[in-house]
């Protein structure tokens, strides 16, 4: 596992790691950075020390002219001086011999001396002077000495050595004819040598050009000397050449030279100081150089040090990489190494702590998911037992809830009966009353009754007496009946002959025919009357019979009569002893009847109590079905719901076993691993 | 954010309404010149031309027309900052106290005229030169030596020149020379020398000449003075050679009438007058003489053109 680990760690640390990302990140910033320093104050530098050089050499230029003019007007100044000398002096030639003599080698700029020539020939100069006059008058100091009055200097011209010299030359301001010239000639070496070495600055050119025919008087490269700028096929002095014509004597870079030119006073020269680029950068090139080096070199210093210290800072990391991957594949052994007080300190000393809790945290998980797992079973089976319990005591309920529902009507029977009861016991109250009332009626009478049954008992003996005349006197009637009945026997005979002879009529007045109709009737009639007869006699002897047998009847009723009078008479004297029982009995009676009466009152107390209180009990009885129907739905639910819980103790079951295999998968103990 | 923006167009606002007011404060009314100068016949007419210029666009002006040496004019322009000049108009005595006379101004512009000093003392807008081309001047002369002498290429010339190293005397000369070479003229210069402006010493030195005996073509003088001497020499002597003179003076005019000049060329000293208190009122309102005519690209020359004079037009220049 922990293998497993750290071939993860290396494989996502091969990816890429903070350091090289930083590296990224900070080496090109810095490198821009150092980049534009270099090349900002390269373009700084370069702008300044291209003003600057501008400065200088425009600085030398006047330099180096003001020095040529300086050296010419010196020079003229001295002839000058001489020449009004002269004038002044107006002395011979003698005098001007000494004059001459006396400034041979005054000055070695002219060092031929100070010579004066008239237009008729005559010629002097200094007695060591080496001039020649050969041909003078044509010679370029002559005629231009007859141009001025001013001393002035001669274009440069080649003299009869062969040299390039100029010369200083003037008329001889003078009365006269004669024509007098007074000159010096004068060498270009002192310009030569101004031109050519008295540059300050270092690094640059200069020379001298004769604006006139653009002839260069004085250069470094004495080949050029004489030749014209026109001709010049070197590209500078092209350049120089073409800006000249345009007389533009500007400052401007020609042909990679910084150049600067500048007229010698009114000598008709030009001094063109020129300087290369490469020179005038040469030190911003230089510098360039330089900071590209200690660029790079601060750049690969500072790479190796950000290296080192995102190293330095990112080696815990690196540990706590491998250290959380290991957590993350489940390891929770680890324990990481925190040392300093910085942030990368503080996330290892968290990180360890974590670890700490997280093994803690898990172990508690372990073993809450095992008693979990446990507890769930438990549950599982406490929660089906219930679920039985809770079937059970729903059918209970229901059976609860029928009883309830019979003694809730019970109840309301009860209290019907109740209500009943006490309205009877109320009537039974009242009554109970009119019994008392009655009752006490019932003594008196039954005190009367007693005093009339012993009245009873004397009629009764005369009743005996009159039955025994009664028996007498039906005894004489049943003979009188004896006879009746032979008289109606003999009535009963004539009716049944009367009867034959209607017949008898009837059949010979149907003979008769129409005369007998009368007859017939007659006939018929006296038969009718026959039959009634005879109906009537029947009627009569059962009637007698009746009677007869009515008598016997009576006569036995009477004796009979008389027998129960006698029975009566006694039994009469028994029931005046009766009711003087009855008397003390009812005497009895009626205080029991007052003692009920008031066991009445008490009744109807109880029985209206029973009633109320029924009543209540029939409401209470009513709440309790409620209740019991409530409970029933309880019961039910508890059922569903036990239900329930049986099924989510399964599935917790599962859950905790699930829980307990997940944990299994994290390692707090090295043995585990 | 917004705060920021806010605070920046108010004090844009500000500023704007602060310089409009100022423009308005500065209106020609509002601008006051000082002109310093010495007199003589060019410098009166220049100094004139100003007043009028400025009197016309109501402006004050203030004249110190006796600044004859170099401290005097120090004194008088630094008197006149003090004032609340906004622009000094400047004759210098000498051009190379131009230094001098900026220090002087302290920081308010100087137009310098008739006598240009040296470019590196220049300034756009602030130190500026009033004048006229000098080698217009020149070229004037060559051209019209050349007209006067159709066919000719090769002439013998003696040649009058100003002071050593003046602008004009430099100027005049190359505009000559230049000219003539410039049209393939060969010119050789029988006689060439400074007469420092003055007739005496132009007759003085024409004598000479003379002496040598050379022949010549035409004299040619940097201004009228001498031209007008060595002209009125040559009369007297019976020499008739054309004689060209520069500045148009009353003298040159009254030679050119006399046919002893027959050329001269004009300084406008009214145009550079004009020219100068127009560049003054502008530069006072911290506006530039761009808009000026004849101002060059450097906004540092305003260069009032010189125009040819002879016997036809001569009247035009009393």
């Amino acid at each position: 596992m922990s293998a497993e680990n750290s071939n993860a760690v290396k494989k996502k640390a091969g990816l890429k790691s903070i350091k090289d990302e930083m590296l990224a990140v900070i080496i090109p910033i810095v490198t821009v950075i150092v980049i534009s320093l270099i090349v900002i104050s390269y373009n700084v530098s370069r702008s300044m020390i291209q003003r600057l050089s501008e400065e200088r050499l425009k600085a030398s230029v006047s330099s180096q002219a003001s020095k040529i003019n300086s050296w010419v007007e010196l020079n003229l100044a001295t002839i000058a001086s001489v020449k009004e000398a002269i004038e002044s002096s107006d002395c011979s030639d003698e005098e001007l011999q000494k004059v001459l003599n006396s400034y041979y080698g005054y000055n070695s700029d002219f060092p031929e001396g100070i010579y004066v020539a008239s237009q008729n020939g005559t010629c002097l100069k200094a007695l060591k002077s080496e001039k020649s006059f050969n041909d003078f008058k044509n010679s370029p100091w002559f005629k231009h000495g007859l141009t001025t009055v001013s001393i002035s200097i001669t274009d440069p011209y080649v003299n009869s050595e062969g040299t390039k010299i100029i010369s200083a030359s003037g008329l001889i301001n003078e009365e006269g004819s004669d024509v007098r010239v007074i000159g010096a000639d004068m060498s270009l070496d002192a310009v030569t040598i101004i031109v050519n070495s008295s540059i300050s600055m270092e690094g640059a050119a200069a020379f001298l050009v004769d604006l006139n025919d653009l002839s260069i008087l004085a250069h470094r490269d004495s080949s050029l000397l004489g030749t014209k700028l026109t001709d010049s096929s070197d590209p500078f002095l092209a350049s120089v050449s073409k800006k000249l014509a345009e007389r533009d004597y500007s400052l401007a870079d020609l042909n990679g030279n910084m150049t600067y030119m500048k007229k010698v006073g009114s000598t008709g020269w030009l001094l063109v100081s020129y300087i290369p680029d490469n020179i005038i950068y040469h030190d911003a090139r230089m510098l360039g150089n330089n900071m590209t080096v200690i660029g790079v070199i601060a750049v690969t210093i500072m790479g190796i040090i950000i290296a080192r210290v995102v190293r330095f800072l990112v080696k815990p990391i690196s540990g706590l990489t491998k250290n959380i991957t290991d957590m993350t594949s489940g390891d929770f052994t680890i324990s990481v190494k925190h040392k300093g007080n910085n942030e990368i300190a503080v996330m290892g000393e968290s990180l360890d702590e974590f670890s700490g809790s997280m093994r803690d945290m898990i172990a508690d998980i372990r073993q809450s998911a095992d008693n979990l797992s446990r507890q769930s079973e438990n549950s599982s089976k406490a929660a089906n037992s219930m679920y039985e319990a809770a079937k059970i005591q729903d059918q209970s309920m229901e059976q609860l809830k029928e009883t309830v529902n019979q003694l809730s009507e019970s109840v309301n029977d009860i209290a019907n009966n109740a209500t009943v009861l006490a309205r009877v016991v109320s009537d039974t109250r009242e009554k109970g009353g009119d019994a008392d009332e009655k009752m006490r009626a019932t003594v008196s009478v039954s005190i009367k009754a007693k005093e009339e049954m012993e009245h009873v008992g004397v009629a009764m003996d005369k009743i005996l007496h009159s039955m025994s005349s009664l028996r007498d006197a039906i005894n004489k009637v049943g003979d009188a009946s004896e006879e009746i009945t032979n008289i109606v026997a003999l009535i009963g005979d004539i009716a049944d002959e009367t009867n034959l002879l209607s017949l008898n009529a009837s059949i010979e007045a149907a003979r008769a025919g129409e005369s007998g109709k009368g007859f017939a009737v007659v006939a018929s009639e006296i038969g009718k009357l026959a039959a009634t007869s005879a109906d009537s006699v029947q009627t009569i002897s059962t009637l007698i019979e009746e009677i007869h047998r009515l008598i016997g009847a009576a006569v036995a009723q009477a004796e009979e009569s008389t027998k129960n009078v006698d029975e009566s008479s006694a039994s009469i004297k028994g029931a005046v002893d009766t009711f003087d029982e009855i008397y003390d009995n009812i005497q009895a009676t009626n205080t029991l009847i007052n003692d009920v009466l008031n066991k009445i009152e008490e009744v109807d107390g109880v029985a209206t109590n029973v009633a109320a209180v029924s009543e209540e009990q029939a409401a209470s009885s009513q709440e309790i079905l409620a209740t019991s129907e409530n409970m029933v739905e309880q019961a039910i639910n508890i059922t569903e719901n036990s239900q329930k819980v049986a099924d989510d103790s399964v599935e917790l079951a599962k859950t905790s076993e699930s829980l307990a295999e997940h944990m299994s998968r994290f390692i707090i103990d090295r043995g585990e691993a | 954010m917004k705060k920021i923006l806010v605070c920046l167009l108010t004090a844009a606002q500000i500023l704007f309404l602060a310089s409009c007011g100022g423009k308005a404060g500065a209106q020609d009314g509002k601008a006051k010149l000082f002109i310093s100068y010495t007199t003589d016949d060019f410098r009166q007419a220049f100094a004139d031309s100003a007043v009028a210029e400025a009197g016309a666009r109501g402006v004050t002006i203030v004249e110190s027309p006796n600044d004859d040496t170099v401290e005097k004019q120090v004194e008088s322009i630094k008197n006149a900052v003090a004032s609340g000049c906004t622009a000094i108009l400047c004759i210098p005595v000498n051009s190379a106290t131009a230094q001098q006379l900026e220090v002087a101004a302290d920081g308010v512009p100087v137009i310098f005229c008739n006598s240009a000093p040296d470019e590196e003392y220049m300034k756009a807008n602030q130190y500026i030169y009033v004048g006229s081309s000098e080698e217009q001047a020149g070229e004037f002369q060559a051209k019209r030596l050349m007209e006067l002498n159709p066919g000719k290429n090769e002439f013998n010339i003696v040649m009058f020149k100003g002071v050593k190293d003046h602008s004009g005397t430099v100027g005049r000369e190359a505009g000559f020379k230049n000219t003539m070479k410039d049209n393939g003229m060969t010119v050789n210069y029988v006689f060439e020398d400074y007469a420092d402006w003055t007739g005496e010493i132009a007759v003085a030195k024409f004598k000479q000449f003379l002496r040598t005996g050379q022949d010549y073509d035409a004299v040619i003088c940097h201004n009228d003075t001498m031209a007008v001497a060595v002209a009125e020499y040559m009369a007297g002597k019976g020499i008739k050679k054309p004689v060209f003179g520069i500045d148009a003076t009353a003298d040159g005019i009254a030679a050119l009438e006399k046919d002893e000049l027959v050329f001269t060329v004009y300084q406008s000293a009214k145009g550079q007058g004009m020219a100068a208190v127009e560049a003054g009122i502008l530069l006072s309102n911290g506006e530039t003489v761009a808009s000026v005519e004849g101002v060059d690209e450097s906004e540092t020359y305003i260069f009032v053109p010189f125009e040819p004079v002879d016997k036809t037009n001569a009247q035009n220049y009393k």
